[in-house]
């Protein structure tokens, strides 16, 4: 999150945000040593999302549309819309998170997360032009989280930081599939005609790219 | 670099085809009918939920820093903070899910997982249900485009569905009940997936207490392949 280094001469804003956090008690990293990177000490997107919610803060609502905004754009653009389209469905999904911001639970999902699962639902409802949202929309990642034991979703965000480094330590032919497959809106078959891998082959790296990188949420069992 | 073993999608009876279903529905880049027959799992697995977490998680931290960005338009940020002053007088405003229509489900439909009601109910018709062979019925649901066909399949205990074979590829929900073929049996929240020209024969045991009801979601109409029940392929399940 080096990006938010930009903004450290905001002090005034700083300030007011770490009072919330402290207020707020999100649990701060603890797994393993501290890094450099450790972000206990500074203003996360959670955090920006988190006073969003609670005092409608526009401040903090730029912050996190500068910096998402811009990746969902990416993430439409690769999956084949056209720069017009991703930027307005980029539009679209910082507006839900403005709406919706009061009923983000950083105990319960990431930052990330959620803007992810709700730019993802504005592509599925964009490309499906269907009236109700299949993926029951933004509420996703907090509906289910109830069927969590509260221990997997301090897990979840404790383990961050070591699911952002085992991402940059994948191996390249895991980690070019699993770009594709996320980013290039290409299932499994596809990929498999397209770059002349078995699809058993292209299925199999896949999940092993998946299961290293659910280790470190606490999923699957050092074996 | 040391393998993982993944207990959850063991415990899950999660295979790598099944896997890749949930996480291409995580991507958001499944079709309609992928998608339905993914929620209608996730109806009667709840627990398999956790692994969709996961993978949004992981989508998440692929979105936050795997990703180069893209400029956006000059206009945008403005054009969202006009529209977040508009958007807080309707957000009260926004209907709730509604309850699918009951009036539109027959009876055979209740017990069906909520994903599949609604997406009956959204169709706007009420479900045919049409007879194929003594105690089996089947009734087609519109999919997104010609690619894939959508039938829900109920069939009575110790009825035995003709020999066919499929010309691409079919998956199958067990919703309730059981079924075998010649690779075990099967049970409520299976995925069965069948490939390209794969023959089989499948059954509803004998004393079992209940019809199986299944949802199948095939790239192709099956063809019927024994002499006598070719001329079930008029039906073009």
């Amino acid at each position: 999150m080096k990006n938010l280094g930009l903004y450290e001469q905001e002090n005034t804003l700083l300030n007011s945000l770490m009072a919330i956090k402290q207020k707020a008690q999100t649990p701060s990293g603890k797994r393993g040593t501290k890094t450099k990177t450790d972000l206990s000490d500074e203003v996360t997107f959670d955090d920006l999302l988190v006073s969003v919610g609670a005092t409608q803060n526009r401040d903090s609502f730029i912050r996190v549309f500068e910096y998402f905004a811009p990746r969902v754009k990416s993430f439409l653009m690769q999956g084949g819309f056209n720069p017009e389209t991703a930027d307005e469905l980029a539009q679209e999904t910082m507006l839900t998170v403005w709406d919706k911001a009061s009923s983000f639970d950083p105990a319960q999902a990431k930052a990330s997360t959620w803007i992810f699962t709700i730019a993802r639902n504005k592509k599925i409802d964009y490309i499906r032009k269907y009236k109700r949202t299949p993926l029951k929309a933004e509420d996703l990642a907090f509906a289910q989280s109830e069927t969590n034991a509260p221990d997997d979703n301090l897990a979840t965000l404790q383990d961050n930081k070591a699911l952002t480094e085992a991402l940059e330590k994948l191996p390249e032919e895991q980690a070019a599939l699993l770009r594709k497959s996320f980013f290039e809106d290409k299932t499994h078959n596809d990929i498999a005609e397209e770059s002349d891998i078995p699809l058993g082959t292209v299925k199999s790296r896949i999940r092993l790219a998946l299961e290293r990188l659910r280790y470190h949420l606490g999923a699957t069992d050092h074996g | 670099m040391a393998e993982f073993k993944d207990t959850l999608c063991t415990e899950l009876g999660i295979c790598d085809d099944v896997h890749a279903l949930l996480w291409e529905y995580a991507c958001g880049s499944l079709d309609k009918s992928h998608n339905l027959l993914i929620e209608s799992f996730l109806d009667i697995r709840p627990q398999a939920r956790k692994v969709i977490n996961q993978f949004e998680t992981i989508g998440g931290a692929m979105l936050e820093k795997g990703c180069n960005p893209t400029k956006m338009a000059e206009d945008s940020l403005a054009r969202v903070l006009a529209a977040m002053d508009c958007s807080k007088a309707t957000a009260s405003r926004t209907k709730p899910d509604t309850e699918p229509d009951q009036q539109k489900l027959c009876k055979k439909s209740q017990e069906l997982p909520p994903s599949l009601k609604y997406y009956i109910n959204d169709c706007g018709q009420k479900p045919r249900w049409n007879k194929m062979v003594p105690g089996m019925a089947f009734c087609k649901l519109p999919g997104q485009d010609g690619r894939y066909t959508i039938t829900i399949l109920e069939a009575k205990p110790g009825v035995k569905v003709p020999d066919h074979k499929h010309k691409g590829t079919e998956i199958i929900l067990v919703l309730s009940g059981a079924f075998y073929d010649e690779n075990g049996t099967y049970t409520q929240g299976d995925i069965i997936i069948n490939h390209d020209q794969s023959h089989h024969e499948p059954a509803v045991p004998k004393d079992c207490d209940r019809a199986c009801t299944c949802l199948i979601v095939a790239d192709n109409p099956m063809q019927f392949t024994g002499a006598l029940t070719r001329l079930l392929n008029i039906f073009k399940l």
